[in-house]
């Protein structure tokens, strides 16, 4: 790995990086930028992705002299080796989100009968991309279904208009591999982003239980009903050894509490169908959660990929239905950086009166009264 | 779903009556149709219990014995793979030797469909019905 | 999708601010005017679906505080109806225009009835097994004694309906009967093909006020076998297909018994 040093020093590079590439085009360069010189490292020490994750002194940084150039092997630790450990189990391609609508069963030819879960794709739009310039990691930020802009924040209003899409009801990020995994932000999946056949993992919060008992949450086997026993029935009993053990109840012991409400994955189930129309994905077996729950599909980490063929088909037909996403995605975020200079010099209103409308009347394709779209 | 002390019908005519599971055959917790479990005659059909003096070969077991058996029918539900489930009216089950041959000549009553999955076809054959 | 805030909104604030656009023409000319510029040197501005815009007040002075502009999912404009949920677009190629807004394919908010009716289409194309499962009174009901075959050949099952469990393509009967003395009760999935046919043996004399008859289970009310009356259902209609001729034998096909 190249030596790393702090993105201050390297950010004119970005900058000029960043105008040449559409997908990572996310990432703005700062105009408001304090003015840095190249040469001098800055004295104080600030952590996180943009600054490095040593909290080491930039001047007292000793990776320079550990590196693979110097004759050493590549580092084990480090995100860019976490990064390389999680290749082989990151999926190569984004996965969807969903609701469960609920079960079913297919009935085979030779009388076999399957239950299936049946997931339904909601306005499933791609939101934005993770790169590992900007991130640490490749992702694909997917969101699902629609809200009412009365139950979103003003700080997501703002990020929805940067993106040109309606506020989504949920918002999910999928990892994958690398960059060639990313999705152009705005288009739609569809169940044809999986084919039938294929292996997905399918991941939804259980049903939650409430607080329960120990016997109910763990399986303890509870106390004698007689000889004695007062009633104590169904409590857990002791929860560690005395004084030998160091008096103390160990981290993590099983106790009452909460029970369920937690992810639970279900892996490599088998997709049985899949319908654009009706929108939905029919996977093999059950999936955790009540009906209407939010659950995540993804390509099967413990299952061969999908083949290439389809991934680039699938990869085509997106581009095909939505071949001018990124300039939607462009306009919409020249236009949101209007807005939002004019929300912070406090000209909106007068802009909502005036400008904007004429400007939106303009621009949609029904030509109408400004006030019908105002 | 039998378990340890279940108590299960005898349906040949081997001589029992009434037995009762002490082990199950695998590594399972509870036996279904089909399975194998060794039980413990507890009831000796009367019409056996009452000739056993006379003619030790038409009782073949008495009480107490300990053989190993299949279980035909349960009370619990039994799902098959075309989403059908059976269920019958009590526990029964046909004693057999340690080879997996039956200890009786007849069985008396309906067997459960799922012995011809486990192949005890010998069952399956003396059986009048199968459902 | 923004429809219920504007449309709660008072019209005064939108008068007011009109008003005070005018008021400051200079200022507005001089904003439209930066905004026109852009939006020309942005090719694709054009191409931005519609969008409202959502409007924070201060809840005291009720005055804006701030605007954002709320996109609409873009759907096919060949539409009329916007209420109408189901958007259909062909199925492979939604080759949209270049001029057109991508169309987004929004899925009916329940498709299990149809997702249940394709499956019955295909597992039931004559349509007679809904037909038994029809509330009508054609269909079967809870304390008919129906008669099920199998498509691998084997005895045909009989005996009293105990319930029906009506699932779409997983709709399944409960029969009880006694074979050998002993009480059987089976679940069949009425779509499922190794169910040949499934008749009405009998109809129940009176309607059951059950909709699960589980006390057929205690020694009280339970009916025992059914074969006697299966027989005897069997022999009289042997005698009306011989006399009626061209009638066909019941395999393959639910069809409600002759009285």
């Amino acid at each position: 790995m190249a030596p790393r040093l702090p993105a201050r020093c390297w950010r004119q590079l970005q900058t000029h990086h960043h105008q040449q590439s559409t997908i990572t085009t996310l990432v703005r360069p700062r105009a408001s930028s304090p003015p840095t010189t190249t040469l001098l490292l800055p004295r104080t020490t600030t952590r996180g992705v943009k600054y490095g994750w040593s909290t080491l002194s930039p001047r007292a940084k000793v990776t320079r002299f550990n590196q693979v150039t110097a004759g050493l092997p590549a580092p084990t630790t480090g995100p860019a080796a976490a990064l390389k450990r999680r290749e082989r189990t990151t999926p190569v391609r984004a996965g969807v989100l969903a609701i469960k609508k609920g079960m079913t069963a297919f009935m085979g030819k030779a009388g076999a009968r399957i239950p299936c879960t049946v997931l339904q794709l909601d306005r499933v739009q791609t939101v934005a991309n993770k790169t590992r310039a900007k991130n640490g990691y490749f992702a694909v930020q997917v969101g699902l279904g629609e809200k009412s802009a009365d139950n979103v924040t003003a700080p997501l209003l703002g990020y929805f208009e940067a993106k040109g899409i309606a506020p989504k009801r949920e918002l999910a990020e999928f990892k994958v591999r690398d960059a060639s995994g990313l999705l152009p932000v705005g288009v739609q999946l569809l169940p044809d982003w999986f084919h039938v056949g294929q292996w997905v993992d399918v991941r939804a919060n259980s049903r939650g239980m409430g607080f329960a008992g120990g016997m109910k949450r763990h399986g303890f086997k509870g106390q004698e009903a007689s000889h004695g026993n007062s009633k104590n029935h169904r409590t857990i009993g002791t929860v560690g050894p005395s004084q030998g053990g160091g008096s103390r109840v160990y981290p993590g012991k099983k106790m009452p509490g909460r029970m369920g409400n937690e992810r639970v994955t279900m892996q490599n189930l088998p997709v049985l169908m899949v319908d654009n129309d009706l929108g939905i994905v029919v996977v093999k077996g059950c999936v955790a959660g009540p009906k209407g729950c939010v659950v995540k599909i993804q390509d099967a980490v413990k299952k061969p990929p999908p083949p290439q063929k389809f991934v680039e088909h699938s990869r085509k037909v997106l581009e095909e239905r939505f071949p001018d996403a990124e300039e939607v995605l462009e306009a919409a975020r020249k236009r949101h950086l209007e807005l939002k200079e004019a929300r912070r010099e406090g000209r909106i209103e007068q802009l909502l009166a005036a400008g904007v409308i004429q400007e939106a009347a303009a621009a949609s394709p029904i030509p109408g009264d400004a006030s019908v779209v105002y | 779903m039998l378990q340890l002390k279940s108590l299960i019908n005898c349906i040949d005519n081997s001589g029992a009556a009434v037995v009762e599971c002490i082990q199950i055959i695998g590594q399972k917790k509870l036996a279904s149709i089909g399975d194998r479990i060794v039980v413990v005659v507890q009831k000796q059909s009367p019409g056996h219990a009452a000739g056993m003096s006379a003619s030790s070969s038409s009782g073949k077991v008495k009480r107490g014995d300990m053989r190993h058996a299949v279980v035909v029918r349960t009370k619990q539900r039994v799902t098959r793979r075309d989403g059908s489930v059976v269920r019958f009216d009590d526990n029964a089950c046909v004693l057999i030797n340690k080879a997996g041959d039956p200890v009786g000549t007849r069985v008396n009553g309906i067997v459960g469909q799922e012995l011809r999955k486990r192949k005890w076809s010998k069952i399956l054959s003396m059986a009048p019905m199968q459902a | 999708m923004n429809v219920a805030p504007l449309s709660r909104r008072p019209l005064g604030c939108l008068k007011t601010a009109l008003r005070q656009s005018r008021q400051q023409n200079a200022l507005v000319c001089r904003s439209m005017a930066t905004a026109t510029a852009t939006s020309q040197s942005a090719p694709g501005l054009a191409r931005l679906p519609d969008h409202n815009f959502y409007q924070l007040k201060d809840s005291k002075t009720k005055k804006l505080r701030s605007a954002f502009a709320v996109y609409q999912t873009p759907m096919v404009k060949t539409e009329p109806d916007p209420k109408k949920v189901v958007k259909r677009l062909p199925r492979n190629a939604p080759r949209v225009p270049a001029e057109k807004l991508p169309g987004f394919l929004i899925p009916p908010p329940d498709p299990m009835p149809m997702l249940h009716a394709t499956q019955i289409a295909r597992m039931d194309p004559t349509g007679a097994r809904t037909a038994l499962l029809a509330k009508t009174r054609q269909g079967a009901r809870p304390g008919d004694i129906l008669m099920v075959t199998h498509r691998r050949g084997g005895e045909p099952f009989s005996g009293v309906c105990m319930s029906i469990r009506r699932a779409g393509i997983d709709s399944a009967v409960l029969l009880r009967t006694h074979l050998n003395k002993v009480g059987v009760e089976m679940w069949y999935k009425v779509y499922n093909k190794n169910v040949a046919g499934i008749e009405i043996v009998k109809r129940a004399r009176k309607r059951a006020r059950r909709a699960r008859l589980t006390y057929l289970r205690q020694p009280k009310h339970d009916m025992g076998s059914v074969s006697e009356i299966v027989a005897q259902w069997k022999k009289t209609r042997k005698i009306m297909s011989t006399r009626g001729g061209g009638q066909k034998g019941g395999k393959g096909k639910a069809k409600p018994a002759k009285k």
